[in-house]
């Protein structure tokens, strides 16, 4: 700053100096231009009017030795001297006494006159002395006054001639008037005689200055002159710049003084003035630039100052802020309260030097307190609980929200005297400074061991300590609500999971128990409300159990909180033992014995908003009923009480679907035996399978007396008395209605007490069949697993069952009888051939139709075989056929196929519904195999061979019977080798509507082709192949033969009924024994088919006997292979393990066996050894 | 038809003896017969009840069936059943394939009556 001071000094003086030399300069300059002006004026001055004046010395020579002056010499000097140019007139004046005017006016020929006032002339007076004017240069005009004037008269010329005269020198006026107009002043000069020399002048010359022309003797003046003329203090001349000041000279002319003032041209100090400008400009931007660069260095040097002050608070606050961040670190990983004040304990003693660090923290109305004195092992680290209103430093500081700092041992002590444990914690403490946090959470403070007020530096740290603390446990606490928060959604999320998975009631009980206890409940109870209001317990836990057992059923009456709850429909709570015995006195030993000191009671509700139950929780520690726990027990109860409705309802629905699934079983099941009493056996299986313990069905027979048909399970006590059960039967036969045991009167009928048995009666289509007697099982929570309503159902549909079986059975019997009295019964059995035949009635199923087969033996050895066709259904087809059917019996005896039909168109003239009837007929020797045949409008008869060829005999072809009458009909021979099969049949089995007869022939010859050689069942195998499941208009029959040599075979076809096993076995015993099976081997395999031939008669058919069971049987190679085949669908033995035992029978005693599916017949094929072997 | 003589006809005999109750069978036990013969000893009362196979001349499952539910419903009462049946007659023969129980198989009448004894 100096040396921007100084310099601007410097330049300051400089400049001053220099603009002060300049301006000297040039005022020097302008003097010397004024006095070179003043000179010139003077110059010019003395060059005119000081010319003239010297002039007017000259005048002297004007005179003459007679001391007169001539006019004319006046002249030329008066011209000379006018050509100075700076006089206006030249005069020649003379004296002339007053006694000779007269003389001098007649001389001159003119007055003098006095001038009494400028351009005004009067006649001279008298007068002294006269000076006229004689001559005057320039010629005036004719202006005569001008030259006779007096100029005594004039007091100014007056006096300047006086003067002249006097001084003898050129003498001034002052300023006069011109006669001739204008002013000036005039200059006199009196001349004399030469020789004389005292005496007065002769004359004088006076030189007339006007304004004018001393303005144009200055005129040649230089033009930037600026001049004032003075003479004699009065200006005579100016320029028109009159300058005020200038040089001024002086100069004495004709004895008058002539002052002249002159400037010259102006000397501007225009330098001065710009460097003057130019350096105070310099200066200014000096000093502004000094000024600038000091305070900006000022500013700099704050700035600096300013920086340096800042880095140095944040490495201040950085150190402290490391030391925070750690300790915010720490505190972060804290999540307790009181973890989160101990781990601020180290900083303190860190930051702050300390040698005590408090802390605490506030709890309700408690404040934990922790004091650690530096250097104590964490584990001896203690909280102490100390009342929030007590005098300790920490709950002050708390309390009153302000620090508290105290100096001195003695008044630290004196403040807080507090227990000896304090004292010595607080030995060595000679200061303490604790402050509170912020929302009063706690208070953090130091005791040092100086006796000194915190610093400034040292009060920021723990204030900062403080706000970490503050914060850390404001997020400890928000940690804590939303961990609690987190807690309860958890548990609520678990409880929602476990009641999810819980089906039954008691299951969601569990549950609920479960969860209750998990949130640290000791005893935990659910009701659910059963019949008649009862609160019946569910689940329980925590209670020894005579406790739980007195409280199996609350009772309500009592009282209590769970009373409380359920009437008031809401959450009730006691939060301590003494709150609880002083609202339930009576209650208060349980509670005491239980042991708990928080209880709460709360209903539960369905969806719907009834109560359904009841939640008891107890724990043994006071204020476990938080109002957190509460708003969690409430969740939890709410959806305990919608789980234990959908369990009920799901319970209810179950038992229902259970019932409906069981009714659709048994419904299924009954469905697949078509006799009442194979319905009847499934029915009592089924029951006791699940549901009951005994199942029995009795029905009314035609006789009216009541018989049993099926009976499963183990008889209960209340039917152990024949007599009594039969009247019990009879009682609800006769009433229509259902009967329990219970329900009877116990004189007549026995028992007492509850009973599950039920009698219920059997009713379909108006009538009772019989009734079904069950025993309810009971399921696990002894409560019975089917409900009566359910056991009626049972019964209702059992009844409709029954009795379509029984009426099918009727029906079918009928059906039966009618066709085997038409059919004649049963096929014959020849010896080496197989005969089998199949009949499917058409659509309309019972009536027997037109269609028949026989075959027969003739009485030359041969076989017959003829299959026909009567049109027509009905009674009167039936009768044609059975009159056509003995007719060709009887007419084939001595007939040849051809003749037969002959025959039998002759026949059918007399029975006219038989004729258009169709008809093939074969005969054929068994021992050589030749076959005739003949058909009359018949499709051909098919002949397999065991090789898979086919083929069709088209011979032998006539019209139907009766057409044409007296017709020749035609025969065929043909010839059936060993192992071929005969088949005959009626167009129902290859005509279709959709397709051509052709068409049926080939699908004929695939079916039977497929067949094995010497199958029996090869008829029914061709009709379901051809008419399977179809519904056909048309009867079907088929005939088959097949020509085996019966030794190595064994064929045996059956109807499925249990009754002819015993003929299957004695057939077979008869076969074995011819073929020399020895008889342990024929022991198992008789029990073995005999095993699989039941099966196929229980499964397959049900044993309805409506079908064929095929047993073949082949020996050879030291083996037997037999296969049993019926056309069921035999199901795997299920798991009633008994079905099972069977196949485990063969298993036993075969070598292999195995059962298969084909072409929907199952197969049921086994191998054994010839040769002895016991069996495993 | 086979021109043998007719099996033995099938007949259940029911009798007391030392308390227990017999019943006997005859003929061959298979479906036709089996259900018969599960009445016929679920409608005895005796606390034992002894089933006399000696003189059947089939026994298939159905019967070893029947035999078992009565057996099981027995049970299910306390009482007890014991099965007569003399090695190498088809009923044993049966009983041994199919696995039956042979602790409720006695070789004859007399040591039924025993077993009884021991029991009673």
């Amino acid at each position: 700053m100096l040396v921007g001071g100084a310099l601007v000094a410097l330049v300051a003086v400089a400049t001053c100096v220099v603009a002060w030399l300049l301006w000297a300069r040039a005022d020097e300059r302008g003097r010397a231009e004024d006095d070179r002006a003043a000179q010139a004026t003077v110059e010019r001055l003395q060059n005119s009017v000081g010319r003239v004046l010297t002039s007017l010395r000259t005048a002297a020579g004007l005179v003459d030795a007679k001391g007169e002056v001539d006019a004319a010499s006046f002249q030329a000097w008066a011209q000379a001297v006018g050509s100075i140019g700076a006089t206006d007139a030249l005069a020649l004046a003379e004296i002339v006494p007053a006694a000779e005017r007269a003389k001098f006016e007649a001389a001159s020929g003119r007055r003098i006159s006095e001038l009494a006032e400028p351009g005004v002339f009067r006649g001279a007076g008298r007068r002294a002395t006269y000076v006229p004017i004689v001559a005057i240069w320039p010629q005036p005009g004719s202006r005569g006054a001008v030259l006779g004037f007096d100029l005594l008269s004039e007091p100014a010329r007056r006096q300047a001639i006086e003067k002249a005269q006097s001084t003898r020198r050129t003498a001034f006026t002052g300023t006069v008037p011109f006669l001739t107009g204008g002013s000036g002043f005039q200059a006199f000069r009196p001349v004399y005689a030469p020789t004389q020399e005292n005496g007065g002048p002769v004359a004088f010359v006076s030189a007339w200055f006007g304004r004018r022309m001393l303005g144009s003797v200055f005129r040649d003046l230089p033009e930037d002159l600026r001049a004032r003329v003075g003479l004699g203090g009065t200006e005579i001349f100016a320029t028109v710049d009159r300058p005020s000041t200038g040089a001024v000279r002086s100069l004495e002319l004709g004895g008058r003084r002539w002052d002249v003032v002159a400037r010259g041209s102006d000397v501007s100090h225009g330098s001065a003035l710009a460097i003057l400008v130019g350096g105070g400009v310099l200066a200014l931007m000096l000093a502004l630039f000094t000024a600038a660069r000091v305070s900006s260095e000022r500013r700099l040097r704050r700035a600096h100052d300013a920086e340096r002050a800042a880095r140095e608070r944040s490495e201040v606050l950085e150190r402290n802020a490391s030391a925070l961040q750690q300790l915010g670190a720490s505190l972060s990983a804290a999540a307790l309260p009181t973890e989160v004040a101990e781990a601020v304990v180290p900083f303190l003693f860190e930051s702050l030097d300390a040698r005590l660090a408090i802390v605490g923290v506030a709890h309700g109305d408690d404040v934990r307190t922790l004091k650690v004195v530096e250097g104590t092992p964490r584990d001896e680290w203690h909280w102490r609980p100390v009342s929030a209103s007590a005098s300790s430093p920490t709950a002050d500081a708390i309390r009153l929200g302000r620090v508290v700092a105290l100096q001195g041992w003695d008044n630290i002590r004196e403040a807080y005297p507090g227990p000896d444990q304090v004292e010595q914690l607080l030995a060595g403490v000679e200061s303490m400074h604790v402050v509170p946090l912020h929302g009063a959470s706690g208070a953090a403070g130091v005791g040092l061991d100086e006796r000194r007020p915190l610093t400034g530096a040292e009060e920021r740290m723990l204030d900062a300590i403080a706000e970490e603390l503050g914060r850390a446990l404001d997020r400890a606490a928000l940690l804590e609500s939303e961990h609690e928060a987190r807690l309860q959604a958890e548990a609520m999320e678990r409880n929602a999971e476990r009641l999810a998975a819980a089906s039954t009631a008691v299951e969601v009980a569990a549950a609920t128990v479960d969860e209750i206890g998990s949130l640290g409940a000791d005893v935990v109870f659910v009701w659910g409300l059963g019949e008649a209001g009862r609160l019946e317990t569910l689940a329980a836990s925590g209670v020894p159990d005579e406790i739980a057992g007195r409280f199996e059923v609350y009772p309500l009456g009592r009282g209590g909180l769970v009373s409380e709850a359920m009437t008031g429909r809401r959450l009730v709570a006691a939060e301590s033992g003494e709150d609880y015995d002083a609202l339930y006195p009576a209650l208060a030993e349980d509670r005491r014995r239980i042991g708990a000191e928080s209880l709460v009671a709360l209903p539960l509700r369905t969806g719907r908003g009834d109560i359904i139950g009841a939640i008891f929780a107890a724990a043994t520690r006071r204020r476990w009923v938080t109002s957190g726990r509460r708003a969690l027990l409430l969740g939890i109860a709410e959806q305990t009480g919608v789980a234990l409705d959908r369990a009920s309802l799901q319970a209810d629905a179950e038992r229902v679907a259970e019932a409906d699934a069981f009714l659709a079983l048994v419904g299924e099941s009954l469905e697949r035996s078509t006799t009442a009493s194979g319905r009847a056996r499934r029915l009592v299986d089924a029951l006791v399978d699940e549901r009951a313990t005994f199942a029995a069905v009795h029905l009314v027979t035609e006789s009216d007396e009541v018989e049993e048909i099926a009976s499963a399970g183990s008889l209960p006590e209340e039917l152990a008395d024949e007599d009594r059960a039969l009247r019990w039967i009879g009682e609800v036969i006769s009433t229509g209605r259902a009967a329990g045991a219970d329900e009877l009167d116990p004189s007549l009928y026995g028992g007492s007490g509850p009973s599950s048995v039920l009698v219920l009666p059997l009713r379909a289509r108006g009538r009772i069949l019989g009734v079904l007697t069950i025993r309810i099982a009971a399921g696990a929570d002894w409560k019975p697993v089917m409900s009566r309503s359910a056991a009626r159902e049972i019964a209702t549909r059992a009844a409709l069952a029954l009795d379509n079986a029984l009426l099918y059975e009727r029906e079918r019997d009928v059906s039966h009888a009618l066709q085997l009295g038409l059919l004649g019964g049963a096929l014959p059995t020849f010896e080496h051939v197989v005969v089998a035949s199949a009949y499917r009635p058409g659509s309309a199923s019972l009536e027997v139709g037109g269609d028949w087969y026989d075959a027969f033996p003739l009485e030359n050895g041969a076989i017959a075989l003829v299959v026909g066709d009567v049109v027509g259904h009905g009674l009167e087809a039936a009768v044609a056929m059975g009159q056509l059917r003995g007719a060709v019996s009887a007419l084939a005896q001595w007939s040849s196929p051809a003749l037969l039909l002959e025959r039998l168109d002759a026949f059918v003239e007399t029975v006219p519904s038989a004729a258009t009837a169709t008809l093939a007929y074969v005969d054929l020797d068994p021992t050589t195999g030749a076959v005739r045949y003949a058909c009359a409008g018949h499709p051909p008869p098919l002949v397999v061979s065991p090789d898979g060829r086919t083929r069709f005999l088209w011979d032998g072809r006539s019209a139907p019977l009766g057409s044409i009458l007296g017709q020749e009909r035609a025969g065929a021979e043909d010839r059936l080798a060993e192992g071929e099969t005969i088949v005959l049949y009626t167009d129902g089995l290859v005509e279709r509507r959709t397709a051509g007869i052709d068409e049926g022939l080939q699908r004929l010859a695939e079916a039977a082709r497929r067949q094995p050689p010497g199958d029996p069942r090869l008829a029914d195998e061709i009709c379901d192949a051809l008419v399977g499941g179809e519904t056909q208009e048309d009867d079907v029959c088929v005939l088959t033969l097949c020509r085996i040599p019966s030794e190595t075979m064994f064929s045996h076809a059956f109807p499925a009924s249990p009754a002819e096993l015993a003929g299957l076995r004695d057939q077979l015993r008869g076969w074995l024994e011819d073929n020399g099976v020895p008889e342990d081997v024929e022991r198992g395999v008789v029990l073995a088919v005999s095993e699989a031939a039941a099966n196929a008669v229980e499964h397959g058919y049900d044993c309805n006997g409506a079908g064929l069971v095929t047993v073949l049987a082949q020996r050879m190679d030291g083996r037997l292979e037999i296969s049993v085949r019926d056309e069921g669908a035999w199901q795997e033995p299920s798991s009633n393990t008994d079905r099972g035992r069977g196949l485990d029978i063969i298993r036993a005693i075969v070598e292999e066996l195995s059962i298969g599916h084909e072409d929907g017949a199952t197969v049921l094929r086994m191998r054994t050894a010839t040769k002895g072997s016991s069996p495993a | 038809m086979s021109d043998e003589e007719p099996p033995p006809a099938f007949g259940i005999e029911s009798d007391q003896l030392d308390g227990m109750a017999v019943v006997t069978v005859s003929g061959e036990i298979d479906l036709t017969s089996s259900d018969s013969l599960q009445g016929s000893i679920e409608r005895t009362t005796s606390p034992t009840v002894v089933l006399d196979l000696s003189r059947v001349a089939f026994l298939d499952s159905s019967g070893i069936r029947a035999i078992d539910r009565s057996r099981r419903s027995l049970v299910s009462q306390e009482r007890s059943l014991l099965i007569v049946s003399p090695p190498d007659t088809p009923s044993a023969w049966t009983l041994r394939v199919a696995g039956f129980d042979r602790e409720l198989v006695v070789e004859s009448l007399d040591v039924a009556r025993g077993a009884n004894g021991h029991t009673a």
